[in-house]
């Protein structure tokens, strides 16, 4: 088991390969990270030619602040008494070498830590047409505003054309709320990289329609097996007490399956069992309104099934 | 005062009169300054000498030779202009390739420009041939292409780039060459140097450098803390005689705004006395920013679009126009108005309307007017008379306004001729242009026209690290020695491949030559200054930074007291007054239901709102606001009523009258509402937008058609005795003014109060000493007849009413018993009234009394927007009724 991690470890390093490493947290990743930067940078030209990216700024900070101390320890030859850990002086030695051979400077500047960020804007910088920027976007801190213009430029073509039609539907759904409809899309647009890819963003309306289709499809179906599952062994008495309830109610019988027709059905099990604030129903709020009559057997039957879910 | 040079180093030149280069502009005024100083103390007769920067030198030169022949006649592009044609260049490329775009390509334009400056600044030989290095790289590539064509359109337009003049200094010949010192730091390009040597016997002046081992820097703790002991420092030297201090930041861009703000603290130079701070700043400020010229813009550019709120309030207020001490209040009035009617933007055609019903004979509306009328006369023009409206434009504005100008505001004042000038100047690259056009290539123009104001003062000088080359300081503090700045990063030019870069040696590439640059710069100011004091910080937005690798010691500082701990030290604490209640004054004693709500949910909010009555200026709003949306349903209603009045006429109305009807209500209800919001002097309907305006009705006829619906399945019958009538009551020592939205009548002639509600809160909020609707029960004193009370909630699904009261055929609800439907509260509603009676009139009677606790009732604070006025989170749990349960909700 310790042999099979060690040698994981030591393939981690081989900068040759590529490796995405998934690991509990105070198992070394970070030693390994440090160890793999080390070993890029005993092989390349400049040390800027080695890229690390991280997601925070203090996170960039901390790894080039780790990268110069193991520098300094590997420089000044300051004795490890861990195994990794002279492994990691050994690969810093050979950076320190290497350095030598080509005249670096090495600091913390010279290293390509970068947040993603950093490294998009630095992208832009260096590719300003490929990016189709033109020239350094400064990213804003707060672009809400920039949202809301969006927003309010989409929500003034209400009645324009087809898309019009579209929004003023929306609108219209919204109680002709614009300001509520605004803080809505503005809400969703700031978390647009979440759900864009969802519901083909960037692709004709009859391919994004297309792709909203299937997502809820696919949501739909992921929640019906998941219920399926959950009331196998009542399914029959599930069905046999709504359905005697709905008969009461004068309503269309349901069915209980795990196919997109059984929406409607798992719907009415919802009402059933829930209340409109999605809490479960109390015993004594189970009445004639959802067609339990007082002391008759069906209403038992439904107890008995609440108090099993509840 | 210490000269602000050394002239021991130029002496020999000087002496013999002989012409000394500079890198930059700055070092040859200060030489000339400080040699005729000196010359004046010596003599009576003082003759100029020739010290000339590099770049204007050279021009000088190639003019002559122009004037004499000796050069083709070509036209030389201002900086402004060869950046318009940059972009006229990408605008063509962009128009022609299908798919081809960019977000900022006037970025892309000055990037360009930048490229092929380099390109010819380090290559020193025409760009023919270099093409093919430019083909592997899309970005190159698509630069190579414009500047090709960029070749092209100097070719038709005879003109030539500053660059590209060196080049043809080159191919001169046949001149007797001058003999000339170069102060040699900064290095000059490798085409100057060679034009310069081409052109003269050059004597390189080497600036005195002071190399030692140890550089020891002081650390502190942030960079606030640093460029706030920095300005601590210059202010204190600036009071010793005969000092001459310098400020070097070596990241001036970042910086230097910082710096300036804690220098006018420390000069005490923030508000009255802006203009007098006594410090140089090296580099100034885009012409286009300075308070003179951002506000002008501003007022030129309402002209072509609608101003935000914010700008439009700095226009009103700008010292630069007439309108800042023009009738104050009636000021006020307009902004409030203004603001009220909703819009996140402002119109001019709007302010003039409203502001020719506030104050009609305001400068500010006869400007408007006489802005308004020669609006027409715009169209499209050649920039050079543009430049003549835009100077007729300033009249119509009376800009500057003020009839003292200070000495900095006069400065920029007079650079408003060069300016315009420069924009008729770009006819020459750019046809006709439309006002708008014309205005944004103005205030490109002016934005990159820095202005630096010639002051008096030289005692406090704050510049980058070149501009600190050469000068002689009594003390020297460099700022922002981090690892990242020096020395500078390695800098890569993204439309010039990078072999190419590499083979032409541009020094950002080359790490040793950036070193090498860091270290004389550090050499060269050590011998400068008589004490230099070096600074860095140890932490950058709270994340650990280093310091240069060319410091070798540090010691850490002493951070400087910030201005507010010391003002704080030296203020004396007040002592509150205890809080006595103050009787509302008799005459004053009246209000509506809101008073009473107000003193329910909150004693201090009614004194506040009521009493102290601040206003704040209405936020901007998306189609309908809530207001417009409640005061059309109620107007409907009215109408819808006053036509009807009673369930039986209801009842007999076909589907189709009945929908006729109410359209007729709600399109009646929409017309009132318009011709409200154009008597306050706005369109509603244009505010919101036709689309919104038709949904609006859409949505009227969805909720009020269910509404009138259950109207109809009332138990019993009804008549409307009221609707919207005022009535008078009085509880205790208060005179309240009500308007009970309806009053109907019922069998028998009991009466039952409604009051119309998209969504009706809860009954409970009609109970207790402290309600929270306590409307509908101060209706319900109003007359005898009156048993019943109701919330019609018109928007739920499905509508329905929420009321208290026996026997008002509304829902089985009120089939119940009183006692049940008030839970015990009264049996009988006489009962009921009289409790409401007592709890109403205990609230009205402590608002009289002056009671104005912080007291909120639970859930008062989450929409009160009085917490800048309200002490309510220093309170103590025990000091209010509901203390613990306030903290969770604000």
């Amino acid at each position: 088991m310790l042999s099979d991690d060690q040698a994981a470890r030591e393939r981690a390093i081989d900068p040759s390969m590529s490796f995405c490493v998934s690991a509990p947290a105070g198992s070394g990743k970070t030693e390994l990270l440090t160890q793999r930067l080390l070993a890029l940078l005993a092989r390349v030209d400049r040390p800027e030619q080695v890229l690390a990216i991280t997601f925070t700024r203090k996170a960039a900070s901390e790894m080039a602040a780790r990268i110069m101390e193991k520098l300094e320890q590997a420089s000044a030859d300051t004795p490890m008494e861990a195994a990794h850990e002279r492994v990691t002086r050994d690969l810093a030695q050979q950076v320190l070498a290497h350095a030598q051979e080509r005249s670096w400077r090495l600091d913390e500047s010279s290293l390509n830590l970068r947040t993603i960020d950093s490294f998009c804007h630095e992208l832009t910088r260096q590719m300003p047409i490929l990016s189709g920027m033109g020239g350094i976007a400064e990213p804003v801190d707060n672009a809400v505003p920039l949202y809301e213009r969006a927003v309010s430029d989409f929500l003034h073509q209400a009645s324009v054309g087809k898309v019009g039609e579209s929004i003023s539907a929306l609108l219209g759904h919204f109680d002709n709320r614009w300001n509520k409809v605004s803080d809505l899309l503005v809400a969703l647009l700031s978390r647009r990289g979440d759900w864009g890819p969802h519901i083909g963003q960037h692709h004709d309306p009859t391919s994004a329609e297309n792709a909203i289709e299937s997502t809820v499809a696919d949501l739909v179906n992921d929640r019906l097996d998941a219920l399926s599952e959950q009331f196998a062994h009542d399914t029959q008495e599930l069905c046999e007490v709504i359905n005697g309830a709905r008969e009461v109610l004068a309503l269309s019988p349901i069915t209980l399956t795990h196919d997109a027709e059984a929406l409607e059905g798992w719907r009415a099990v919802s009402a059933a069992f829930l209340t409109n604030d999605l809490t479960w129903r109390k015993s004594r709020g189970i009445n004639a309104k959802q067609g339990f009559q007082k002391d008759a057997d069906l209403k038992e039957r439904f107890l008995a099934l609440l108090a099993r879910y509840e | 005062m210490l000269p602000a040079v050394d002239l021991t180093l130029f002496l020999p030149f000087l002496e013999q009169r002989q012409i000394i280069l500079t890198p930059g502009k700055r070092l040859a005024r200060d030489i000339t300054r400080s040699w005729v100083a000196q010359q004046q103390s010596n003599r009576s007769a003082v003759v100029t000498p020739r010290v000339e920067a590099v770049e204007g030198w050279l021009e000088g030169i190639w003019s002559e030779c122009i004037e004499l022949g000796h050069l083709p006649g070509l036209r030389l592009l201002s900086h402004q202009q060869e950046l318009v044609l940059w972009q006229q260049i990408i605008k063509e490329d962009i128009a022609e390739r299908d798919g081809f775009s960019l977000m900022h390509p006037r970025a892309a334009a000055s990037r360009a420009k930048i490229a092929r400056d380099r390109l010819l600044l380090f290559q020193a030989e025409r760009l023919e041939g270099l093409w093919s290095y430019f083909e592997f790289d899309e970005d190159c590539s698509v630069f190579a292409r414009w500047a090709q064509r960029f070749e092209q359109r100097l070719l038709q337009l005879s003109a030539t780039t500053r660059y590209d003049t060196y080049q043809q200094l080159l191919s001169i010949s046949g001149f007797e060459k001058e003999a000339a010192g170069l102060y040699a730091a900064p290095k000059l390009a490798p085409l100057p140097q060679r034009v310069l040597e081409h052109l003269c016997q050059v004597t390189v002046i080497e600036p005195p450098c002071c190399q030692q081992d140890e550089m020891v820097a002081v650390a502190f703790p942030s960079r606030e803390d640093e460029l706030a002991a920095a300005a601590e420092w210059a202010f204190q030297n600036s009071q010793q005689e005969h000092s001459r201090t310098a400020i070097v930041l070596l990241d001036l861009e970042a910086d230097r705004n910082d710096l300036e703000y804690r220098l006018r603290e420390q000069f005490d130079c923030l508000d009255s006395q802006y203009n007098d701070l006594p410090v140089n700043f090296s580099t100034g400020m885009p012409l286009g920013t300075t308070p003179m010229y951002r506000d002008l813009l501003l007022a030129l550019e309402w002209e072509t679009r609608p101003l935000s709120r914010t700008d439009w309030l700095a226009l009103l207020r700008s010292p630069f126009l007439p309108f800042s001490q023009e009738h104050p209040q009636k000021t006020l009035t307009l902004i409030d108005q203004q603001f009220r009617m909703g819009s996140a933007e402002v119109s001019m055609a709007s302010t003039l309307h409203m502001s020719a019903m506030v104050m009609p004979e305001s400068m500010l509306t006869t400007t408007l007017r006489t802005l308004r009328s020669s609006r027409q006369q715009l169209g499209v023009k050649s920039l050079t008379e543009w430049s003549e409206v835009l100077r007729e434009r300033l009249g119509v504005w009376q800009w500057p306004a003020r009839a003292s100008l200070d000495s900095i505001e006069y400065q920029q004042l007079d650079r408003l001729d060069s300016s315009l000038d420069a924009l008729a100047d770009l006819a020459m690259v750019l046809p006709h242009q439309t006002f708008d056009s014309a205005l944004t290539l103005w205030r490109a123009v002016l934005n990159d026209a820095m202005f630096q104001p010639k002051t008096p003062y030289d005692s406090v000088q704050v510049m980058g690290p070149l501009e600190a080359l050469g000068g002689q300081y009594t003390a020297m503090w460099v700022c922002g020695a981090q690892q990242s700045t020096l020395p500078a990063k390695r800098r890569i030019e993204p439309f010039l491949p990078l072999p190419l870069q590499k083979a032409l040696e541009l020094p950002e590439m080359d790490e040793q030559s950036r070193h090498d640059a860091a270290t004389q710069m550090l050499g060269i100011w050590r011998a400068e200054s008589t004490a230099l004091t070096m600074t860095y910080h140890e932490s950058d937005a709270g994340l650990p930074t280093k310091p240069s690798a060319l410091i070798t010691k540090t010691t850490e500082s002493r951070a400087a007291a910030s201005l507010w701990s010391r003002w704080h030290a030296n203020q004396a604490l007040e002592v509150m007054p205890l809080e006595v209640a103050v009787p509302v004054p008799e005459g004053h004693r009246t209000g509506g239901t809101s008073l009473i709500k107000d003193q329910a949910a909150c004693p201090f909010r009614a004194l506040v709102k009521h009493r102290l009555r601040p206003t704040s200026l209405a936020t901007a709003v998306m189609g309908f606001s809530s207001a417009e949306r409640g005061a059309l349903l109620h107007e409907a209603l009215f109408r819808f009523w006053r036509e009807v009045n009673e369930q039986r006429r209801l009842n007999l109305l076909s589907d189709e009258a009945l929908q006729a009807t109410l359209d007729s209500a709600i399109l009646g209800a929409l017309q009132d509402l318009q011709a409200s919001c154009e008597r306050r002097g706005f369109s509603l309907r244009e505010r919101v937008g036709t689309a919104c305006w038709d949904l609006e009705q859409t949505y009227c006829r969805q909720v009020l058609l269910p509404w009138l619906h259950l109207e109809q399945n009332r138990k019993g019958s009804f008549r409307v005795a009221e609707a919207e009538q005022a009535h008078r009551l009085r509880l205790g020592d208060l005179e309240l003014s009500l308007r009970p939205d309806r009053v109907d009548e019922l069998e028998g002639g009991r009466r039952m109060v409604i009051d119309y509600k998209t969504r009706a809160p809860a009954r409970s909020q009609w109970m207790g000493e402290r309600p929270g609707e306590p409307q509908l029960p101060l209706y319900a004193l109003l007359d005898d007849k009156i048993e019943g009370i109701a919330f019609a909630s018109m928007a739920e699904q499905p509508p329905q009413f929420v009321g208290l009261g026996e026997g008002l055929g509304l829902s089985s609800q009120n089939e119940k018993p009183l006692q049940q439907q008030t839970k015990g509260v009264a049996e009988q509603w006489q009962e009921l009234v009289e409790a409401w009676r007592g709890s109403l009139t205990a609230l009205a009677n402590d608002f009289i009394a002056g009671n104005a606790r912080v007291d909120p009732v639970s859930g008062a604070c989450r929409y009160c927007n009085l917490a800048s006025v309200c002490r309510v989170r220093q309170l103590e749990p025990g000091e209010m009724t509901r203390a613990g349960e306030v903290e969770d909700v604000i």
